[in-house]
């Protein structure tokens, strides 16, 4: 079972003071002052971000990460600099389901990550060190989003149209890993999920998908989970791979 | 300040729009079902369990939401059996129960099991369903349709029985006395208006299950212009929804003639929104 991790949420959500928004490549950094109501939650687990002065009018799911020196997220350069512009950003959360790390190791467990996702990778890299990372990019000006992603072993990372479904069936074939733990965007989950499936191997995917809420009430989060359409947001987002293949 | 609507006794003013809160998953989450909410307004019962349409099922649009999400949910047995016992002991106030369905009878079956249940305590008709027997595409597009439905509704339940109005249609006076013809004791307006979002690549729409239906901020006006028709073409109270976001939403849904108001898409920014909008009120 995995990623059973619930917090209780704090119901009004809160506005974060901006520090900094700091160039990543193609992506943005934006630095929050830390607060005691932005709580981090486990790793997995989300928040709903928006601006205060309703610019965006939908808020959107991201996963907050511990930065040396506070709490900040990564998103693309254009939100950054319009619809999330603003000296303030209102945070709820945080929500959803978490990784499960109770049978995480270095030597056991590996992970997988594209995209927004590896922002994931660097909590749990923060938590259980030396893990090793299979990485990919949309593309190459997306590096520098890797050096947030701490703690962890990196693999050359992969640039699409390369995939990290390559370098991950290799790994399983060593039988050294009994679990992953993968994050990032639709497609990659399922294929994940088939290939640990394959190789007996545990898995835990954290999916992607477009929210309005993220607190159950809109059921516009669908993702295909056994079987039938569930909701991402509160079946999720981190399901046990076995899930998308039913 | 208590407020009667449709023979529905209320706290306060401020409800949910049905299919925008789950009083369930806010009570896991935020410890609290129905927050600085009247009752709580249940999504849309069907007879059968549904799964949804296929995603995409939302998608942004200015000062909107655009969404297709095709009526999820466990069906009347499993509602009946399950989910309202269990929304009985978590929500503090009334629960109207929203019902929908493909034929007359699959609404009149769902009312009569509703209206033996002391748990609801009010009926509301989603009557933006096609009516799949006659072959009506919307059964809340036809005065006639929605005559027949509430006659046929009232016929089975003595409970406060509202009707929910889409403001896609032609002229949404008549299907308002249409509705109080049948014997509705209050009307919800309004629904989401028809609306899509279309992929580019093929020109067909974007959402995995077609259609499509606008929400927010954009549709005030519309809700506004809706309540208006409906209080000068009726006698009946009216629940007013469609973008509400401020207590300046509330005040200006409430001077068009709606006695309570409903928040919808809004709550999605802001889960505590009634609570702010109460205080607001209040001050
Ligand atoms: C758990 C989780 C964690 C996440 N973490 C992060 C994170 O850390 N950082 C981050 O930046 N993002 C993250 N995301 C993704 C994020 O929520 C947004 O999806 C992403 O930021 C892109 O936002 P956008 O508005 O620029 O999207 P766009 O790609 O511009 O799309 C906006 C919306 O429009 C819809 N759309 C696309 N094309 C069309 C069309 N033709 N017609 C109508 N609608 C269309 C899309 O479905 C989407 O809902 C996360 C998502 C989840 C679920
Ligand atoms: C995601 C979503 C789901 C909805 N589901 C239902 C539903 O099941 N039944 C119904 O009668 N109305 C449904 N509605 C309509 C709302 O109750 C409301 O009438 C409409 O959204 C207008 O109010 P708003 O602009 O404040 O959201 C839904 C609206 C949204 C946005
Ligand atoms: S995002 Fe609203 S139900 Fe999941």
């Amino acid at each position: 079972m995995s990623g059973v991790v619930e917090h209780a949420t704090r119901l009004g959500p809160h506005l974060a003071r901006v520090v900094a928004v700091e160039p990543l490549g193609g992506l943005a950094l934006v630095r929050i002052e830390p607060d005691p109501r932005t709580e981090l939650g486990a790793p997995g687990q989300f928040h709903m971000l928006s601006n205060p002065t309703g610019r965006d009018y939908l808020s959107r799911p991201v996963g907050l990460i511990q930065l040396d020196d506070g709490v900040g997220f990564v998103v693309d350069q254009e939100s950054a600099a319009s619809d999330m512009a603003g000296p303030e950003i209102t945070v709820l959360g945080p929500l959803g389901r978490g990784f499960d790390l109770s049978e995480t190791s270095a030597e056991t467990t590996l992970l997988v990550a594209a995209g927004f996702g590896l922002t994931v990778m660097a909590r749990i890299g923060r938590l259980h060190t030396r893990i090793r990372l299979i990485a990919g990019l949309r593309q190459a000006d997306h590096l520098p989003l890797l050096e947030q992603v701490t703690g962890v072993t990196i693999d050359a990372p992969r640039i699409a149209p390369d995939l990290v479904t390559d370098p991950l069936s290799e790994a399983l074939a060593s039988g050294q890993y009994r679990q992953v733990l993968a994050a990032g965007p639709t497609g990659l989950g399922a294929a994940v999920a088939r290939i640990c499936a394959d190789h007996g191997v545990a898995s835990q995917i954290a999916l992607e998908a477009p929210m309005a809420c993220g607190f159950g009430a809109c059921n516009g989060c669908a993702v295909q989970l056994d079987g039938t359409w569930k909701r991402c947001c509160i079946d999720g987002p981190v399901v046990d791979g076995a899930r998308l293949l039913a | 300040m208590s407020i009667t609507v449709g023979r529905l006794e209320l706290a306060q003013p401020l409800l949910n729009g049905s299919g925008t809160w789950d009083a369930e998953q806010a009570h896991r989450i935020f410890g609290d079902a129905n927050p600085g909410l009247a009752g709580f307004v249940t999504k849309t019962i069907t007879p059968e369990p549904r799964a949804g349409n296929p995603a995409p099922r939302i998608a942004p649009s200015r000062q909107g939401l655009l969404n297709s999400i095709g009526l999820p949910g466990p069906g009347r047995e499993a509602f009946l059996a399950t989910l309202l016992p269990r929304l009985r002991t978590i929500v503090d106030g009334p629960i109207i129960c929203s019902v929908g369905g493909f034929s007359l009878a699959d609404y009149v079956d769902t009312v009569a099991a509703l209206d033996s249940d002391p748990a609801c305590a009010a009926i509301e008709l989603n009557v933006s369903c096609p009516n799949v027997e006659s072959g009506c595409a919307s059964i809340g597009g036809d005065a006639g349709e929605t005559e027949r439905l509430t006659h046929a509704a009232r016929q089975v339940t003595a409970k406060p029985l509202f009707v929910k109005l889409s403001a896609s249609v032609a002229d949404i006076a008549t299907i308002a006395k249409a509705a109080e013809a049948g014997g509705a004791d209050a009307l919800v307006c309004v629904n989401t208006i028809k609306a899509t979002a279309v992929d580019r690549r093929t020109g067909k729409s974007w959402f995995g299950g077609g259609g499509g239906g606008l929400s927010g901020a954009a549709i005030k006006p519309v809700a506004l212009h809706a309540v208006v028709a409906c209080r000068e073409a009726t006698t009946l109270d009216i629940i007013g929804l469609g973008g509400v976001e401020s207590a300046d939403d509330v005040r200006d849904l409430m001077a068009a003639g709606a006695c309570a108001v409903a928040l919808g898409t809004a709550l999605f920014r802001n889960p505590a929104l009634a609570h702010t909008i109460s205080a607001d009120l209040a001050s």
